[in-house]
């Protein structure tokens, strides 16, 4: 380790060296270098990364990007999965005054195509062959892209001087932390340092430009509410593309100085999860659901007492759930009570799922249903809601430890401010702003108004104590043909909690009445279906069986009997096909895009309207 | 502007238990806390028991189960992991325990010599007839081994300068020391131990060590070939699984183990004759790897434990009034079995009951009951 230059990085803040990421990266290398930064399962073994290696690293992809003529300013793209390379990326991007822009792993070449172009990268940091070749089918297009740096060369024609490894990339800057220590030093934190390209429900995406400053924001209000600390192990598995998980992985985990885990790969979370056990856990709704659906089939399927025992401590707990969210500890009886739920249900329920060190959880990035957090609270998971977006760096609002309000998005995070503008449309203020969206002023006036207040698109409501609840976004509400306003979301998050369902998207704008085009989930339904000796052969064929349709009816009526009168679904149709992202379907994210998917089902719907 | 804590504390928790940072993690023979405390336990009890008001008897048939479960590890290797039936055991065993009478007692070698002389013979012959195993499968296997018992028995009957012929051969003064340990008759601490304390000293330490060879064997390189045989060997040999070097492997470490069980059989009861390594000793090993759980070392344990109990029970209540209509105990005797014919009835059909009912042996009742608890609250 080169004991020079990183001395002024031990503490940026009274150093004279401005807070950034890649300064907090320097400072623990330089303080604790040879502890565990990072580990990556490769092969059946969990790798580990120091400090020290990962400041390394990351000076010579920052180095080794100058050597190609990288400037401060500068768009280099990464296209990869989750992996400690694409931090490592991140880290040098950033430190050299570039921006790093981050590309969804499971985008299609027309999206790939349009997020490069768009940003204009000058570098593109692809993990393997299949990223290479959407490039690839693209580079015509692509006239600002210089070089294809590919990390996992296996496969890939390297005859192409288009085309170099990471390896030769941190070749080109190795040795040289010097140098990466002074382009560090010299950042000014009030450029960008990220381009975010939110995923975009209508229209293609935007990139949301996030300074350094920003995220030192973001670090600074998620680190005292999220309450997480440098002895933190986490499971990076959301996409690092979209800010959850930036935050997560990134900004806190560099910041704070705790370790983040990278699994196997995508297919083997469940697996992976279970090993690391983490010690703190971000869920999107549907990863929430998917837990809930894979418990509820598991317990299906055990015997008679196992399923009692269930029973009778998750009705247990979820009573002792309602004093805690009061903020009440456990004490006396209850304290017995939930020690003896703990030793006979939630302990290995928890193990099994990975979620037995979890000390705090959140769920956020899209509204959930009430009844799924309520059930992992059941089981001693705090699970807290957070509200925020790619615009203010998530620093929207934040649900206290101390007072759990379930279907309320809680209060303003620290240093930011949340409003009500007139129509109801939630404005948010504060150091998470961001600097607009790249080459588009337009959409940028649109959203931040001359007093600095961004305008989220949702709409919400306050309580009498200063607790934020979402009504839902602005332009998805739903005005029926009497004039009612409904907002669709909480009806489809209640419509998915069951095992069964996966999506759900109810209409009904400028309609008499509701209705819904609802997506099965291919697992549970065809174990339900196996079980029944109902045969099927695909997706199609399953979900046009009446009796799927008769399962989900049976649900969709048990929910309207919780639904006001307006609110209730007079009809659905089960969707033909999984929805896909290479169909333009949803997004990144797994949000739907309502309007692609009314044109594109616009029979079905009118069908039901007939 | 507040900075942020930049701390220098110890950074990171502490990775979950589950992860592995080391191939050796996934092959810890003792891998949890529980193991490690079943291992103090036996530890104790076989300090312990020898020391209690146990009878000579007893102490003898404890011992006798000890011999026995190292017999049928060395099968349960051959059978259990790599798939190999063989009714030839009951000869190696006959090998072992006439290496420890012509070698021990005629030829007064010290243990520490004829012991490891009589396991490398086990050995060698077992390599001899590995090959067989080869060209052979299944039914066919099984008849070229049961050839080796009658074989076998041929050289025993006429042998007669070292085997004793029809009559067999007393084992007495075969020396039984290690060291400074004498286990014909331990002085350890100022105290003196019996022929039978001092004897299940000896045989279950060896039994520790031949469970803890085994275990480390099949978690090897060899072993996961041998497994991978067993499975399929065709596969296996795609997978790259030389299978002439594990399939003659298995049947030299198997004979082995059979030799050594020999020789320390020889040792308890001080005589071999011809007759005791028949047929039916073969069946009665086969019994023990199917009731106790092929493919599990403590499986063949379970089944000693199980079939030698059985026997000892039928002895024990020959002459009873329920068991001595059935059981002839003497010339003249009413009763349609003699006490070993009613074994070998008896066995047959545990051999029937489990093989239909459950295959795995007595070690997949615990196995499913394990399986029970660490699913919970799941089923699987």
């Amino acid at each position: 380790m080169s004991a020079v230059d990183t001395a002024p990085f031990a503490s940026p803040a009274s150093g004279g060296v401005a807070e950034t990421l890649p300064a907090h990266l320097l400072g623990h290398a330089a303080a604790t270098g040879d502890r565990i930064a990072m580990r990556k399962k490769h092969l059946g073994l969990w790798r580990s990364y120091t400090w020290d290696e990962y400041a390394e690293r990351a000076a010579a992809v920052g180095i080794g990007l100058r050597a190609l003529g990288v400037e401060p300013g500068d768009r280099v793209a990464i296209h990869a999965n989750n992996r400690p390379a694409w931090m490592i990326a991140d880290m040098g991007v950033q430190g050299i005054g570039a921006i790093a822009v981050g590309v969804y792993p499971t985008s299609p070449t027309a999206e790939v195509e349009y997020v490069l172009s768009h940003s204009g990268s000058v570098v593109l940091i692809a993990e393997d062959e299949e990223q290479v070749d959407k490039v690839l089918a693209a580079r015509s297009d692509l006239p600002d892209l210089r070089t294809v740096v590919v990390k996992d060369p296996r496969g890939v024609d390297l005859s192409d001087d288009w085309i170099m490894t990471m390896d030769e990339l941190e070749a080109l800057g190795a040795g040289q932390r010097q140098d990466f220590g002074s382009a560090v030093a010299a950042l000014d934190p009030s450029q960008c340092a990220i381009i975010v390209y939110t995923s975009g429900t209508t229209g293609p995406p935007k990139g949301a430009m996030l300074s350094h400053d920003n995220l030192m924001a973001a670090a600074r209000g998620s680190g005292t509410e999220f309450e997480v600390g440098p002895d933190q192990e986490v499971l990076s598995y959301l996409p690092l593309c979209h800010i959850a998980e930036r935050l997560i992985s990134g900004v806190n985990a560099v910041t704070q100085g705790y370790v983040v885990n990278f699994g196997e790969s995508t297919e083997t979370f469940a697996q992976d999860l279970a090993e690391v056990q983490p010690t703190f856990f971000v869920g999107v709704p549907r990863v929430w659901e998917k837990f809930m659906a894979l418990i509820q089939i598991k317990m299906g399927d055990a015997g008679w007492i196992k399923r009692k025992n269930y029973d009778l401590w998750m009705g247990v707990g979820g009573r002792l759930a309602r004093k805690r969210w009061r903020g009440e500890k456990l004490r006396g009886v209850n304290g017995l009570l939930y020690f003896l739920g703990w030793v006979f249900l939630f302990r290995s329920l928890r193990r099994k799922l990975g979620l037995s060190r979890v000390r705090g959880a959140l769920s956020g990035a899209a509204p959930v249903s009430p009844q799924v957090l309520e059930y992992f609270w059941a089981m001693g998971i705090p699970i807290r809601e957070v509200y925020g977006q790619t615009e203010n760096t998530a620093q929207g609002t934040i649900i206290p430890a101390d007072d759990v309000r379930i279907g309320m998005v809680g209060k303003a995070m620290t240093g930011a401010e949340v409003i009500l503008a007139d129509d109801g449309e939630i404005l948010t203020r504060g150091p998470g702003t961001f600097l607009g969206y790249f080459r588009n002023p337009e959409a940028t006036a649109e959203t931040v108004d001359a007093d600095g207040w961004l305008h989220t698109g949702d709409v919400g409501e306050f309580d009498d104590d200063g607790f934020l609840r979402i009504t839902d976004r602005k332009k998805d509400i739903i005005i029926t043909a009497g004039g009612k306003n409904i907002s669709p979301s909480e009806i489809e998050n209640r419509l998915k909690t069951s095992p069964y369902v996966r999506e759900a998207v109810v209409i009904g704008d400028q309609r008499k009445y509701l209705t819904a085009l609802i997506g099965i989930e291919l697992d549970t339904v065809g174990d339900w279906a196996t079980r029944r000796r109902i045969a099927f052969t695909t997706y199609g064929d399953l979900s046009a069986k009446p009796e799927v349709k008769e399962l989900v009816s049976e649900w969709v009526e048990k929910v309207n009997t919780e639904m006001a009168q307006v609110e209730t679904i007079k009809g659905f149709e089960l969707l033909p096909k999984e929805l896909d992202q290479e169909d333009g379907e949803v997004t990144a994210t797994q949000k739907v895009k309502r309007r692609a998917i009314e044109t594109e089902f616009s029979e079905l719907i009118e069908g039901m309207y007939r | 502007m507040a900075a942020l804590p930049l701390r220098s504390v110890p950074a990171g928790g502490r990775p979950s238990r589950q992860l592995v940072l080391d191939y050796r993690d996934d092959l810890r023979i003792f891998p949890d806390r529980w193991a490690r405390f079943g291992l103090v336990v036996l530890a104790f009890l076989y300090i312990w028991l020898p020391t209690q008001e146990v009878s000579d008897a007893g102490l003898r048939t404890l011992s006798t189960i000890a011999i026995v479960a190292i017999g049928a590890i060395g099968l349960n290797l051959l059978t259990g992991y790599t798939g190999q039936v063989s009714l030839g055991h009951a000869f190696f065993v006959g090998v072992g325990s006439y290496s420890a009478a012509y070698l021990g007692a005629a030829q007064e070698w010290p243990f520490l010599l004829y012991m490891p002389a009589a396991i490398l013979l086990g050995v060698f012959l077992g390599a001899v007839i590995g090959p067989f195993a080869l060209r052979l499968r299944g039914h066919y296997l099984v008849i070229v081994t049961l050839g080796l018992v009658f074989l076998g028995m041929h050289v025993f009957r006429n042998w007669t300068s070292v085997t004793g012929g029809n009559r067999g051969t007393q084992i007495r003064g075969a020396d039984m020391s290690i060291g400074p340990l004498d286990f014909s008759g331990l002085e350890l601490f100022g105290s003196t131990f019996t022929r039978e304390q001092s004897m299940f000293f000896l045989v279950w330490a060896l039994l520790a060590l031949a469970a803890l060879l085994a275990k480390n064997l099949v978690r090897s390189r060899m072993g996961r070939a041998m497994q991978a045989v067993r499975d399929r060997d065709l596969s296996a040999e795609i997978i790259g699984v030389d299978l002439a070097r594990t399939k003659v492997g298995a049947f030299a470490i198997s004979s082995g183990f059979a030799a050594c069980a020999g020789v320390l059989s020889g040792l308890q009861i001080r005589f071999a004759s011809p007759d005791d390594f028949d047929l039916f000793l073969s069946i009665e090993y086969v019994a023990i790897v199917i009731i106790g759980g092929a493919g599990t070392i403590f499986g063949a344990i379970l089944g000693a434990f199980f079939v030698i109990g059985v026997e000892e029970f039928i002895s024990h209540y020959s002459r009873s009034e329920w068991l001595g209509p059935v059981v002839r105990t003497g010339p003249g005797d009413s009763g349609f079995f003699s006490v070993g014919e009613l074994n070998a009835v008896l066995f047959g059909g545990f051999i029937v009951v489990f093989l239909l009912f459950e295959p795995r042996g007595l070690a997949a009742l615990w196995l499913r009951a394990k399986a029970w608890f660490l699913t919970w609250p799941f089923s699987y």
